[in-house]
């Protein structure tokens, strides 16, 4: 089973990656083989069985609400580009 | 005489060299960067190295030996940690050049618990780039070649973890472990690490790959310095709410040798066609050693084993699309396309600065949580992964630990897997199960092939329950002292 070019574009997009036509294709047999692959979950019977997201049981703990030094804004994203001591981005509404 | 080199100590030999006062910090420091600098060209296990930093903190450690308030067994041993571990102000690429130039604001949980009791970080290890990979060949960066047979991998994704211990480049390193990140590169490169408890080791300031799965832990070349490198980092940390709030115990006086009474599960389902003869050989001499020192060993099953890739690899690419989301050239790394708009910059930082196995698993994981595949996949995965969670549970009300092989085989060639990745993710049968139960696993040296291989053998255990794993691993090292002279 090899996945349609253009369902693997549709993916791209939603992934937020550019891909070559050359990566379209590699990827339309990867895609194929591996869903292949672990379709054989498909014949394990699950139910009654509650999905597992995580491996102990968590909960939400809650820090004291009190003010502690952070690294700074700047220091938070050192390679995006400043001006006036703001971060650049490109425009986002068209 | 050999004993006098550095590069064979293990790390309590060179801490008790260190305390003894036979060499200084600076004097080991200094020795182990002259033979990363005389080999590392050849191995690839360094990203970055970090000299200047290193001399001080070693010349800090001299001082406070000097004056009686050494930090403990760590103070003053040469450490290195896998790029995925961010590090205050020294680059952190995590394999990737989509993190190309950037430099943490802040040190990870575990860095900075190293640095406070003591030990001297040497730099930055090589990694499969986001820590995706069995091989250490998708990093983004160069190759890493096993220090045993430089024809071979070192395993991964942690391999410039395990080659730099084993190449006697440093004492102890860190890695991450996802699908069997430690475990598997330990075993290709003979030496001893852990993937601790889910939970026992905190994950803040470690970048994530798949977070339900990820756990930092520690390489040494033998049982009883992992357990010290491992001292350093468990506990619970606030900054990190998937921390659990567990007491530490003392792992070195856990380090008894006796396993008298101890059960030992041997899980049927790990011993199948495909399963090296060598491998398995060493791993059947591991269950004897234990034996002949009187632990009981018990046959048991994990009837799901045959599904556990396949529920791994749904699992972590789902998480990994949704981690990896955060690197779209505004925050981190070079930025391109922004000429064109916020989407063409999106998708060209992505697509361009992604390699291929990052790539893969971000448009599975794209797919597995995409509307109409969500249920048949993901969801269904996380009900697999609960009964192999149950699988261990019903194993361990009859057993303390569970002995298998790491891997299927001993290393296998640089380029022998890589252009079948599926190939590469069936090398992580026997590792991933732990991860998707949380619980601790570590593999040890337990022999050598005909070829001169390295061949380890993985002990698994309850969870938080590192104690007695290690211990059993300790006892299955003590009895088959094994030598090791990688004859360089």
């Amino acid at each position: 089973m090899i996945f349609a070019a253009a369902e693997v574009r549709k993916l791209a997009r939603l992934a937020r990656l550019s891909l070559s036509d050359e990566e379209v294709s590699s990827m339309q047999h990867h895609l194929g083989e591996v869903t292949k692959y672990v379709d054989s979950l498909q014949k394990i019977n699950v139910d009654q069985v509650e999905p597992m997201t995580h491996a102990v049981p968590l909960d939400l703990p809650l820090r004291v609400d009190e003010a502690r030094p952070g690294v700074g804004r700047l220091g938070l994203v050192s390679s995006a580009g400043y001006e006036d001591g703001l971060i650049k981005v490109p425009k986002i509404i068209e | 005489m050999r004993e006098t080199k550095p590069e064979t100590w293990s790390l309590p030999e060179a801490a008790a060299r260190l305390r003894s006062g036979e060499i200084s910090s600076r004097e080991l420091t200094i020795s182990c960067f002259k033979r990363i600098h005389e080999h590392d060209g050849n191995i690839g296990a360094f990203l970055c190295l970090t000299e200047a930093s290193a001399l001080l903190a070693a010349d800090a450690s001299d001082e406070r030996r000097e004056t009686k308030q050494t930090l403990g067994l760590l103070d003053g041993v040469p450490v290195a940690v896998k790029d995925m571990i961010l590090t205050e102000g020294v680059p952190t690429t995590a394999g990737s050049k989509i993190l190309e130039g950037y430099r943490p604001p802040y040190d990870g949980t575990v860095v900075a618990k190293l640095k406070s009791a003591g030990a001297v970080m040497m730099g930055k290890l090589n990694q499969d780039e986001f820590a995706m990979g069995s091989s250490t060949e998708s990093s983004a960066y160069k190759l890493c070649k096993n220090p045993w047979d430089f024809y071979r991998t070192p395993g991964g994704s942690s391999g410039g973890s395990a080659a730099a211990v084993a190449a006697g480049f440093v004492f102890g390193t860190l890695g991450t472990d996802t699908g069997g990140s430690i475990r598997q590169p330990a075993s290709f490169c003979g030496i001893a690490g852990i993937k601790p408890t889910y939970g026992r080791v905190s994950r803040q300031g470690v970048v994530a790959y798949a977070s339900s799965l990820d756990q930092v832990g520690p390489f040494a070349k033998d049982v009883s310095g992992a357990a010290i490198m491992l001292q350093a980092i468990a506990g619970h940390d606030a900054r990190d709410s998937t921390s659990v709030k567990q007491a530490v115990p003392d792992y070195l006086q856990a380090l008894t040798g006796d396993v008298k009474g101890l059960k030992i599960g041997i899980p049927r389902e790990y011993f199948i066609e495909g399963l090296d003869a060598e491998v398995r050989d060493s791993v059947q001499k591991s269950i004897a050693a234990l034996q002949a020192s009187g632990a009981e060993i018990i046959d048991v099953s994990l009837p799901h084993t045959e599904h556990a890739v396949a529920t791994y690899y749904v699992i972590a690419t789902a998480e990994a699309a949704s981690n990896l989301s955060r690197y779209d050239g505004v925050r981190f790394g070079p930025r391109l396309g922004d000429q064109n708009g916020l989407l063409s910059m999106y998708e060209e930082t992505r697509g361009q600065l992604f390699g291929p196995e990052v790539k893969r698993r971000i448009m599975l994981g794209t797919y597995v949580l995409s509307a109409g595949y969500y249920d048949a996949y993901y969801l269904r995965a996380q009900k697999v992964r609960r009964l192999f969670a149950d699988d261990f549970k019903n194993a361990f009300q009859n057993v303390d630990v569970i002995v298998c092989p790491t891997t299927p085989t001993p290393a296998f060639g640089i380029g022998e897997k890589s252009d079948d990745p599926l190939q590469m993710y069936l090398n992580d049968i026997f590792t991933v199960s732990a991860n998707l139960a949380g619980l601790p696993a570590m593999s040890l040296l337990t022999g050598f092939s005909k070829q001169g291989l390295p061949l380890g053998t993985q002990i698994i255990g309850r969870p938080f329950d590192e104690s007695t794993l290690m211990n059993a691993a300790f006892a299955v090292e003590q009895t088959l002292n094994i030598e090791r002279d990688l004859g360089w």
